[in-house]
């Protein structure tokens, strides 16, 4: 019923009126000889505000009129007439069509602001979509393109040695393409939601030695992982929960110094469970906590000149929404950052 | 490994001409005899004229689907086959497992990746080489013969039934093992078993051979499908 679509509310909205109008009165006649017609007034100008205030200006102007035709006739002496025996009732009228006029007025207004704020935000969105999808592909694109033609170029007879090198560095190139999409991928399946998750009970180190596959030799080492000896098996969607791990161990790694450890550690709680995933990066201002799971958004504390199309943090706060569950961060110290994963605990 | 009497021949079936030319180009210069098919129905008539010893196949092909020609294909010919995708879920792995492929590669994939697979392909279905009696890995060495381990020359001493499964995955390094083919490895054809009973058995036989049972890094689990050995 709260359409966004007009500010003057659906026909739907306004039989909606006529019954709720209805409705109180068939409830208030019963009772008409234990309130005076003063208060009455009142509760029929508290109907009119409710409506107002929730569907908009055409119904609130509806609600005024049936309140108003209501109570003078069913609650005012002599009733089922529609004579004012005192005239200054008449004021009530005026009252509740002001009132309805008012609040309505009000809504709609707001409702409209509500709207070219959230269109803002979409139009704002798309061009970050664009700026951040254009800018990490084209740029690996670019260097590829720049790369080989390089060396098919004939006037220069290139050493064996620097082709190779430089062919090593377009699969790098490559392997960057293909994450970024990746998360493009991944990121508009689950806004779509055409990525449903298949939970199947999994092993927390099952996933983390996929994970462990997955990240480079010189990673893998600096991968720490901590889970008790009990820790009970998760209820998940393998591939999710893998790049939703995947994606903080990475960014663990990517913001910390290459000597560093990337701890991974599991806790059993009454009720939940908990993993984090540890770093001993410069850690993430308090002002960004909140921001750094928005889409497109990239910390600025990254030392290394940060890449990523800025959508890690937002996938996993969707996956872990997908199950139930919560993300955070907390600040370690003097300097780190630890993400904190909390799923809810399944009975066995 | 041995040498075989004549380079193994291998059907490439992709739609895609850059995917085939790259294929082609690995193929060839590692000496496999390559034969080439654009769709589904060219596939089934050069299987059929080449016998080849191995038949990479493309899942989205034009025409007849990879997974029917896949089904076609398992009506006769008993060779492996590695299905190529970029479809990378779950149901999709199965699917192509169910209609009779060997193994699964999503693209993008690298050449070393490809190779390792065709190899461990080969080398499951070559009737050349018998299966290694005893398996020497970077820390490990499995004895199948007396039905020993050990990492690090200790032994571990494992249960009749993690044994089996290990010894199983061990021999068929880099692959794919459905929980279906374990099972029947294990306990027979006719015995049902649960999955989540062979899960528990993989769980504890982790906690036993991997040098760090938290990162495992020879058992790797293929989410809703089964286990691969990882051997290096």
């Amino acid at each position: 019923m709260k359409s966004m679509k007009n500010t003057k509310g659906s026909f739907f909205e306004y039989l909606l009126v006529i019954l709720a109008i209805g409705a109180a009165t068939g409830i208030f006649i019963p009772l008409r000889s234990h309130f005076a017609e003063g208060q009455w007034a009142l509760i029929y100008l508290m109907i009119v505000v409710i409506v107002g205030s929730v569907s908009g200006f055409g119904t609130a102007l509806l609600a005024s009129v049936l309140a108003f035709l209501s109570w003078n006739y069913f609650l005012i002496p002599p009733y089922h007439t529609f004579f004012v025996n005192e005239p200054k009732n008449i004021i009530f009228l005026f009252v509740f069509l002001f009132v309805g006029i008012i609040v309505g007025f009000q809504t709609a207004k707001l409702r409209k602001l509500a709207q070219a704020k959230a269109l803002h935000e979409a139009d704002k969105l798309k061009s970050t979509l664009i700026s951040s999808v254009s800018h990490e592909l084209k740029t690996p694109l670019a260097a590829i393109n720049a790369t080989i033609t390089n060396i098919l170029s004939e006037e220069i007879e290139w050493d064996k040695e620097y082709v190779r090198s430089e062919l090593e560095t377009v699969t790098d190139d490559i392997k960057r393409l293909g994450s970024s999409i990746n998360s493009l991928l991944d990121f508009s399946r689950l806004e779509t939601e055409s990525w449903r998750p298949q939970k199947q009970a999994y092993e927390l180190n099952e996933i983390i030695g996929s994970l462990s596959a997955n990240l480079p030799q010189k990673d893998r080492e600096r991968l720490d992982v901590r889970i008790p000896e009990e820790f009970p098996s998760l209820l998940v969607d393998f591939d999710q929960f893998l790049r939703l791990l995947q994606n903080l161990v990475e960014n663990g790694l990517r913001y910390s110094e290459i000597t560093e450890k990337v701890t991974v550690k599991a806790i059993e709680r009454k009720n939940e469970l908990l993993l984090t995933v540890e770093d001993r990066g410069p850690g993430i201002p308090e002002e960004e906590k909140k921001k750094v799971f928005g889409k497109f958004y990239r910390g600025r504390s990254s030392v290394k000149g940060s890449v990523g199309t800025g959508l890690g943090l937002a996938i996993a706060a969707e996956i872990v929404k997908y199950h139930g569950g919560k993300i955070w961060i907390e600040a370690i110290l003097p300097h780190g950052t630890r993400m904190v994963i909390s799923i809810p605990k399944t009975e066995k | 490994m041995s040498v075989p009497e004549r380079s193994p021949r291998i059907l490439v079936v992709d739609d895609d001409e850059k995917i085939r030319r790259a294929l082609r180009s690995i193929l060839s210069s590692r000496k496999y005899d390559v034969a080439i098919a654009e769709d589904g129905e060219k596939a089934i008539d050069a299987a059929i004229d080449h016998t080849p010893d191995l038949i990479i196949l493309d899942l989205s092909l034009p025409g007849l689907s990879g997974i029917e020609v896949c089904k076609e294909l398992r009506n006769w010919y008993t060779g492996p086959i590695l299905v190529l995708s970029v479809l990378g879920s779950e149901n999709d792995k199965v699917m192509a497992l169910d209609s009779g492929a060997d193994d699964y590669l999503t693209k993008p994939f690298s050449a070393a990746e490809i190779l390792a697979r065709i190899r461990a392909l080969l080398r499951r279905t070559s009737k050349n080489i018998l299966p290694a009696a005893t398996i020497s890995l970077k820390d490990m060495e499995i004895d199948i013969g007396r039905r020993t381990v050990s990492r690090d020359g200790k032994e571990i001493s494992l249960t009749r039934t993690e044994f089996d499964i290990l010894a199983f995955l061990s021999q068929n390094p880099d692959l794919v093992l459905t929980y279906k083919m374990i099972m029947e490895k294990v306990w027979g054809p006719d015995y049902i078993e649960d999955t989540r009973t062979l899960r528990v058995h993989v769980s504890n036989l982790r906690r036993k051979i991997e040098p760090n049972p938290n990162v495992p890094r020879y058992i790797i689990t293929e989410p809703g499908v089964g286990f691969r050995f990882n051997a290096v």
